[in-house]
């Protein structure tokens, strides 16, 4: 696939529709349209579906449409100009990321996430403390008793149950004897079918009420006299901790993205340090679900390349690393960047904010905008026009994406380097007309 | 284009040439015979007076893979300590324990360096290190792939599979996760302390399998030695750090049966547990046992003082160690049923006994073990001190006048508990070339590199003479890769891409069977999607493959 | 007195990062010299005198006049002397400053007194999130020093403080003295959720009960705590020594238990 041949029919195929990305979608595409798709859930319908259906390749300036040269042209000399540019959304491939970074470098651009707010939750925590984390291959095969804190882990990682948690067969833990306890704004008589059968304990909580369940949790575990009665759920909690602290390996799951409540990362803190602290005698790990929009896999390019995670600018000749003032929503919202450009290749829901910085949009093709964009370049999905690398939640494991039709969309990658290299050609004439 | 290096004194030692004035021809990036006189040269470099050696080749330094990303991650005080700004040539950077890629390779490369080999690549993480290994310019690069805590091998062992159906396995993992040999760390240790076992010793049982640490190291050495794996099988020994863990080392050198093996980072495992703090040197045992046995070979894994960051497969040192964290933050992880990483900052004090003696027993190893072709020069980046630190280093080593006075300044007690003071030895340039240039190639199996030969790619470091081989090493005046000047004067003049260093023994193909079955009953990646394929290293992660025959180890 | 002030002559639309501008690094220099260091807009470096009429001459005060919130670090790393911002502030005023004094009139932004460790911050409006916070990745905030906020503070007043003293005259946000480590915060107005989350020693003293503290504080009753009038005593903010008018008799919270539980929250009655 990394010579473009398209297979007709491919099994084994990665889904990049959530950061589970199962791998083991058997798809049939003939004369360009998906004919087949198996063992996908709803979301991965949904992705493929959506791609497929999405042929208009024509870049727009303006809203009018314009060659690929034009636009690019028009790029350039926007990215060239720009004072204080911002790359955000960044759902692309490895690759594509690659490109970026290399372009911020030259441009000196501030970079952010579509999903920044969700994924620093996380990343605050490993700045302060680091965790103690497991991986979806250990929790299938290893967890008797699997936490899970929130309530839309299922609708935003469908094949959850059946991949991770609960599979088929297990090397060392009898899957039918795993505890499975949901601690969360869950509704006991109205689970999913899937999960009732599980007969999971379920936790009742609203999700603002998830930090202290979460210090009550800690101070139970540590032995420390709290007074469970002050709390609704105390005895529940109580018996959640012993049962955590008689386990032979607990997971403690959540999703930053659903944990939304103000510093959510001081509750994500205590269960990363709820997971340390059950090392001590046993053994436990954090499950953090994450990877959608490819989050995780930029992010990983991005601290490779930079030594920081996202939320870092280049404006100064060198990487600098702020996650509160660069927060793309503020730095458009307060007009403090001059350009933004928005990459996002895998949903065209994700269009960039409505703002008036010029915006240049390397998007996913059936993207619709309220308000035009100065440019807008359709590019290709990864996965579906062009193979690339893609980050499962964990961050550990990179996947290869597939090619499964070629009707002329490029790659992120593409698009950026061609970009990149009008600007130094921008850059290169600017000179010689000022040495003139 | 030919070029010509005209009037420098080479260390060549693969060659025996031991600071002979002679020319260098290079042509098409490679390094040939002397050309006729009808040959037009096109470009002379006058040399004399300089010395030249072989482009470096470190053999054991954490450049890339999931637990260096997790350390910049959790350090971003680690990036702010040392900036790199762009320049027109190159890319911006920074870190000084934990680099970012593109900071290691220019670093790197101004340090004389050509080539680079990440020593802990998980199978399931190998994507990732080729990617960070393919973002680090400059050198070329290689890994090797980690197992004996996976739980397939562990499985097969406790099955008693045979020695050929583990060889098939070892030849099938180099080939998917791309590959120039294999390492084994805290053998069973990972898996083990993932059922909750603290420790592992070499004769203990594994909780769940039972087999132990040494059959976990005899069978691997065998698969590699019947493989005909130019690299013998680098291990990371039981108990690292553990106070009296010369004994582990000691039954590990045991455990492979007079097959060929590497210790790494080896002053880690040297320590004795005599004193007043339960902590004293073993090097002495170590260097003799070394020194007797012509099967094993070392790096030392030097440590030096200051802030670095620990990071290592083995969660279960890690992990028992999180205690000493400095900054007190620490991530471990466990993988996917193949392994595991820990990753603690730590900092190195010269004023504690224990960091103290480290340095010392480090240094004592280096300079009792006779034989220089049998121990590498490493701090096993960043886990005793970052790369960066290794002119420093070498000058410990070639001057006993320097290496008495810092000895002078250390924690007195340790000073006291060393005998570092009576070593006399200094290493010499011919020795130095030895141990950073022909062994670490000998031993990879690379004939490609690490000599000056004609044939051999003309990676070549040209250095300043300077009485202070510091500031000799730390400068050199030009490095060639691929018989192109990228470095002059320790400044980047060309920056260029490596490719990866791989070998590919032959296998049944029935294996993949036996892991496409495990893999589907128990992993959560089909076995498709583990397994990498060169177009994907060319297209996809941005390295070309080189491959190295197998013809087996020097032993 | 002689004072020298940079005033900023129009509104900024980038961050500006003021560090250049402390009277150690300035000590020595004139005003055309401090007009030609170089300041980063966006991607590009520009003079200072392009953004800031420069005046006086550097002795007893360095002032800076600006209405921007964008104009970060200023007085970072201070080590002596007497700064002043007349106006408002951006991000991480007096960040790691060890001694001297800062006053600004306005507000401050994100993070003012982030990784002090000594001197004096004044801030006379209201002040952002994270005031004495620490820098990313640093496992201590403040390390010393007192930074006196006269109007509000946002959320995390205190977050990592390790030592020295938080004196907060208006309301205080969410989180207040989250993750604190020592030292002493005072908030003579109100306190919002999780007042005291994760903290770990140190004491928080209040005029009135938050508006929630983590389930994991144990009420530990009234008590006669004869150290705070020597406590309350020592402030030399008027609005702050007139708490010792209320008496040594609080309410004790003890806390975080779902870390160390040695934090103490001091409400008077």
């Amino acid at each position: 696939m990394w010579n473009n041949e398209i297979e007709q029919t491919t099994s084994a195929v990665t889904c990049p529709g959530c950061g589970l990305s199962c791998d083991d979608l058997k798809i049939a595409v003939s004369d360009g349209s998906l004919v087949k798709l198996e063992n996908g859930c709803d979301l991965a319908r949904r992705f493929f579906a959506d791609a497929f259906s999405q042929t208009d390749s024509r870049p727009m300036i303006e809203g009018v449409p314009a060659s690929l040269d034009e636009a690019l042209a028009r790029g350039a000399e926007l990215l060239q100009t720009a004072r204080s540019p911002l790359f955000a959304g960044l759902a692309t491939d490895v690759n594509g990321m690659r490109s970026l970074l290399d372009l911020a470098d030259d441009c000196g651009a501030s970079l952010d996430h579509l999903n920044g707010d969700a994924m620093f939750r996380n990343i605050r925590v490993m700045q302060d403390n680091g965790w103690f984390a497991t991986t979806f291959t250990e929790v299938r095969n290893r967890a008797d008793l699997i936490l899970l804190v929130g309530a839309r882990m299922l609708e935003l990682f469908p094949r959850l149950l059946e991949r991770v948690l609960q599979p088929q067969e297990s090397l060392f833990s009898g899957v039918d004897e795993r505890k499975l306890v949901l601690l969360g704004p869950w509704k006991p008589d109205d689970l999913p079918a899937e999960l009732a059968r599980l007969q999971p304990t379920v936790i009742e909580l609203e999700i603002e009420a998830i930090p202290d369940a979460v210090a009550l949790l800690r101070g139970l575990v540590a032995g420390r006299p709290v007074q469970t009665e002050r709390h609704a759920q105390g005895e529940a909690l109580a018996t959640l901790a012993e049962q955590l602290k008689s386990a032979s390996y607990s997971v403690v799951s959540w999703s930053a993205a659903e944990l939304d409540m103000t510093h959510a990362d001081l509750t994500i803190l205590g269960l990363a340090e709820l997971v340390k602290m059950l090392n001590e005698k046993t053994r436990s790990g954090a499950l953090p679900l994450a990877g959608s929009q490819a989050d995780i896999t930029c992010n990983q390019v991005c601290t490779w390349q930079l030594g920081y995670p996202l939320r870092s600018r280049l404006q100064r000749g060198y990487p600098e690393h702020d996650s509160v003032l660069n927060r793309w929503q503020d730095l458009t919202a307060r007009g403090e960047s001059d350009l933004l450009l928005w990459v996002s290749s895998l949903s065209a829901n994700a269009v960039p904010p409505p703002s008036s910085t010029p915006t240049i949009v390397l998007g996913h093709a059936g993207m619709v905008f309220d308000k035009p964009p100065e440019v807008f370049i359709p590019v290709g999905v990864p996965g579906v026009d062009h193979p690339g690398h893609w980050y499962r939640s964990e961050g550990v494991c990179p996947l290869p994406l597939g090619q499964l039709r070629d009707i002329g969309l490029s790659p992120v990658s593409r698009i950026v380097n061609r970009l990149h290299a009008g600007v130094k050609a921008f850059t290169a004439n600017t000179e010689k007309a000022s040495a003139c | 284009m030919l070029i010509k290096l005209t009037g420098g004194k080479l260390y060549d030692p693969a060659n025996a040439i031991n600071g002979e004035i002679r020319d260098i021809y290079i042509r098409d990036g490679l390094i040939v015979d002397t050309p006729t006189d009808s040959e037009t040269i096109h470009h002379t470099y006058a040399l004399d007076g300089k010395v030249i050696m072989a482009g470096a080749i470190d053999m054991h330094t954490h450049i890339g893979g999931g637990k260096v990303n997790i350390a910049r991650t959790m350090l971003p005080e680690d990036q702010r300590s040392l900036i790199r700004e762009r320049t027109d040539l190159t890319r911006s950077g920074g870190g000084h324990a934990a680099p970012s890629t593109l900071a290691a390779g220019y670093r790197y490369a101004e340090m004389g360096y050509t080539s680079c080999f990440e020593p802990a690549v998980l199978p399931v993480n190998a994507r990732q290190a080729h990617m960070e290994m393919a973002d680090t310019p400059m050198i070329d690069t290689g890994g090797y792939a980690m197992l004996g805590s996976d739980e397939l091998f562990l499985q097969l062992m406790a099955e008693g599979a045979e020695q050929q159906t583990i060889n098939d396995y070892v030849a099938w993992t180099l080939r998917a996760s791309q590959c120039i040999g294999i390492k084994v760390v805290n053998p069973g240790g990972i898996s083990a302390f993932k059922f909750n076992q603290r420790a592992l010793d070499v004769d203990a049982g594994h909780p769940h399998y039972q087999i132990t640490p040494r059959d976990i190291v005899r069978t691997l050495s065998r698969a590699l030695h019947e493989l005909q794996v130019p690299h013998p099988l680098h291990i990371h020994a039981s108990n690292l750090g553990v106070p009296g863990n010369y004994l582990s080392t000691l039954a590990t050198m045991d455990a492979a049966e007079g097959l060929p093996i590497h210790l790494t980072h080896i002053q880690f495992h040297s320590y004795g547990k005599e004193g007043d703090r339960k902590f004293s040197s073993s090097a002495a045992q170590i260097a003799e046992a070394v020194n007797r046995r012509s099967n094993i070979s070392i790096d030392v894994g030097q440590v030096m003082f200051g802030q670095t960051v620990t990071v290592s497969g083995d969660t279960m040192a890690q992990h028992a160690n999180h205690g000493h964290a400095h900054p007190h933050k620490w991530t471990c992880m466990d993988i996917e049923c193949d392994a595991g990483c820990g990753v603690v900052p730590f900092r190195y004090r010269d004023q504690n006994f224990v960091n103290a003696l480290q340095w010392a027993i480090g240094l004592e190893l280096f300079l009792m073990v006779e034989d220089p072709w049998r121990i590498f020069l490493t701090t096993d980046h960043p886990n005793g001190a970052p790369f960066t630190s290794y002119p420093h280093l070498i000058r410990l080593l070639m001057d006993r006048g320097f290496r008495n006075d810092l000895l002078a300044q250390i924690n007195p007690d340790a000073a006291a508990a060393t005998h570092l003071a009576s070593l006399e030895r200094e290493y010499s340039l011919y020795e130095i070339a030895i141990m950073t240039r022909a062994a670490p190639a000998k031993i990879l199996g690379m004939s490609d590199r690490g000599h000056l030969a004609p044939g051999a790619r003309a990676d070549i470091t040209v250095y300043h003479t300077h009485e202070n081989a510091e500031k000799m090493f730390e400068r050199p005046m030009l490095v060639f890769k691929g018989g192109e000047v990228v470095v002059e004067e320790g400044h980047i003049t060309r920056p260029v891409k490596g490719s990866t260093q791989v070998v590919r023994p032959e296998y049944d193909p029935g294996i993949e069977k036996v892991i496409g079955r495990w893999f589907e009953r128990y992993h959560s990646i089909g076995v498709r999607n583990f397994v990498i394929s060169d177009d994907e290293m060319a297209e996809g992660i941005g390295s070309q493959v080189n491959v190295h025959p197998c013809s087996g180890s020097r032993a | 007195m002689k004072r020298l002030t940079l005033r900023l002559r129009e509104a900024v639309c980038q961050r500006i990062d003021m560090s250049p501008f402390t009277p150690q690094v300035l000590a020595g220099k004139g005003v055309h010299e401090i007009a030609r260091i170089p300041l980063w807009v966006g991607n590009e470096q520009i003079a200072c005198g392009e953004l800031f009429d420069v005046n006086g001459e550097l002795a007893d005060e360095m002032v800076i006049q600006s209405d921007s919130d964008r104009l970060d670090r200023i007085g970072a790393n201070l080590n002596g002397g007497t700064m002043s911002v007349e106006g408002n502030a951006g991000a991480y005023l007096g960040i790691g400053m060890r001694s001297g004094s800062i006053q600004i009139s306005g507000n401050a932004g994100h993070a003012a007194g982030c990784a002090m460790s000594g001197g004096r911050l004044t801030i006379d409006g209201n002040a952002g999130d994270f005031v004495g916070g620490a820098t990313t990745g640093e496992r201590q905030g403040m390390r010393g020093g007192t930074i006196l906020v006269k109007g509000n503070a946002g959320d995390r007043a205190g977050d990592l403080q390790r030592r020295g003293t938080i004196l907060i005259g208006g309301d205080c946000g969410d989180y207040c003295a989250s993750r604190m480590v020592a030292g002493t915060l005072v908030v003579l107005g109100t306190t919002g959720d999780q007042t005291g989350h994760s903290m770990r020693r140190g004491s928080l003293l209040l005029t009135s009960q938050p508006a929630s503290l983590p389930v994991t504080f144990n009420d530990n009753g009234l008590h006669h705590l004869s150290f705070l009038s020597l406590l309350t005593n020592s402030f030399d903010d008027p609005a702050f020594s007139a708490l010792s008018a209320r008496g040594t008799r609080v309410h004790r919270w003890l806390g975080d238990l779902s870390c160390d539980g040695k934090g103490e929250i001091l409400v008077f009655e």
